[in-house]
């Protein structure tokens, strides 16, 4: 097992009992298997030492959860590398910048929350893709269009956070400058709900 | 897009039994039909009764039709014979859904029996061997995915069909199998719906 630069096996071991206590055992990735699906598959460094691989991958399912295995890796000075889908190939992907990070892995929170159809706005946690939002629109026949950019299997927040672009940039704005807001807790999603 | 079989059934756990054996419920057989052995395979995995389904190298279609709707209520095993893109592609949706690659064997085109099988990612048997270096090696992977078993093996030793390190000249197709993750499979034996 690799192991997070400047901690020992002790140590992330008994980080990783605690993440999983947080998140559930099936939900803490180790083995290498489980983990080199986190690499980079462009990068110029393949399989050589310099090449950045992360140690383990963890998958929250709520905000909370996120907030208590952050404060695990705080109290263990264990790095951390969050993604949303890991796809916004271009920009970002999901091997980490530091190698031995932990991979914080948001997939699971991929639910829409709300559509706001008159205000063209969504509610949506950090796993939702491109793909996941236009199945829901055409699902539910909601009539807005997406802003997309080309990798419909990254997030909405990936993209934002990158300052990526959509095919409507002409009309719109890049998705980092455009209007949105984060939300932290339940509470924090009950307000923007009223 | 072109289907042998009905689309995706509904239902069940990833895994069957046969006999003793846990096989893996293949629920869908990808195929590139631009490419002759890839409709052997399709035809070959169709007569053996596994949903096939056929693409002319561009699987946005049947990603968002058959695939997507699936793993979104829940990840279910598939196979392919497919090129290096494609399976990228799959490969990368498959870690968003809990599952991913458990066999992977590279098959050259060239006529050279010898050179047909470039490598794979899990054991296979000598009968086997001999059966995907004939000339009728499609229908004996078509075979070969039909007894599939979870997990196991060597998985991705040679690393993932992602590697910048396979040679992608368009000499080779890729016979895969995605599956979920092995405790997810064993959770949905434990609790079939």
């Amino acid at each position: 097992m690799r192991l997070p630069p400047g901690v020992d096996a002790r140590d992330f071991d008994k980080a990783l009992d605690e993440f999983r206590t947080i998140v559930g055992e099936e939900w803490v990735f180790t083995e290498d298997s489980d983990v080199d699906l986190y690499r980079d598959a462009y990068s110029i460094l393949w399989d050589d030492p310099d090449e950045r691989v992360a140690s383990a991958a963890v998958c929250p399912a709520s905000a909370e959860e996120v907030q208590a295995v952050i404060k695990i890796a705080n109290e263990f000075v264990i790095p951390i590398y969050p993604i949303s889908t890991g796809r916004n190939l271009g920009y970002g992907g999901s091997a980490p910048n530091l190698s031995g990070s932990v991979v914080l892995d948001l997939k699971r929170m991929n639910r829409i929350i709300d559509v706001d159809e008159k205000n063209a706005s969504v509610l949506v946690e950090p796993g939702v893709s491109y793909f996941d939002l236009y199945a829901h629109f055409q699902k539910n026949n909601i009539r807005l269009m997406i802003d997309v950019p080309d990798p419909g299997w990254g997030s909405l927040l990936g993209n934002a956070l990158d300052r990526g672009f959509g095919y409507l940039t002409p009309m719109t704005r890049d998705h980092f400058d455009s209007h949105w807001e984060v939300a932290t807790s339940k509470e924090h999603i009950a307000n923007l709900l009223t | 897009m072109f289907a042998f079989a009905s689309p995706l059934c509904g239902g069940g756990s990833a895994l069957v039994r046969s006999g003793s054996a846990r096989l893996l419920d293949i629920q869908a057989v990808l195929f590139d039909e631009r490419y002759p052995a890839a409709r052997m395979f399709g035809h070959a995995a169709s007569s053996l009764r596994l949903p096939s389904f056929g693409f002319d190298g561009d699987l946005t279609a049947l990603w968002t039709d058959e695939i997507y709707p699936r793993w979104l209520r829940r990840p279910t095993a598939i196979a392919g014979l497919t090129n290096h893109q494609s399976l990228i592609c799959l490969e990368g949706f498959a870690r968003l859904y809990d599952s991913r690659l458990i066999f992977r064997c590279e098959h050259s085109l060239s006529s050279t029996a010898q050179e047909r099988i470039v490598h794979a990612t899990k054991a296979i048997s000598e009968s086997d061997l001999v059966g995907l270096a004939g000339s009728s090696w499609p229908v004996a992977l078509a075979q070969l995915v039909s007894r599939m078993t979870p997990g196991g093996g060597p998985l991705l030793k040679l690393g993932t069909s992602q590697s910048p390190a396979i040679d992608n000249a368009g000499g080779c197709l890729f016979s895969w199998v995605i599956a979920p993750r092995v405790a997810h499979q064993i959770k949905l034996e434990e609790f079939p719906s």
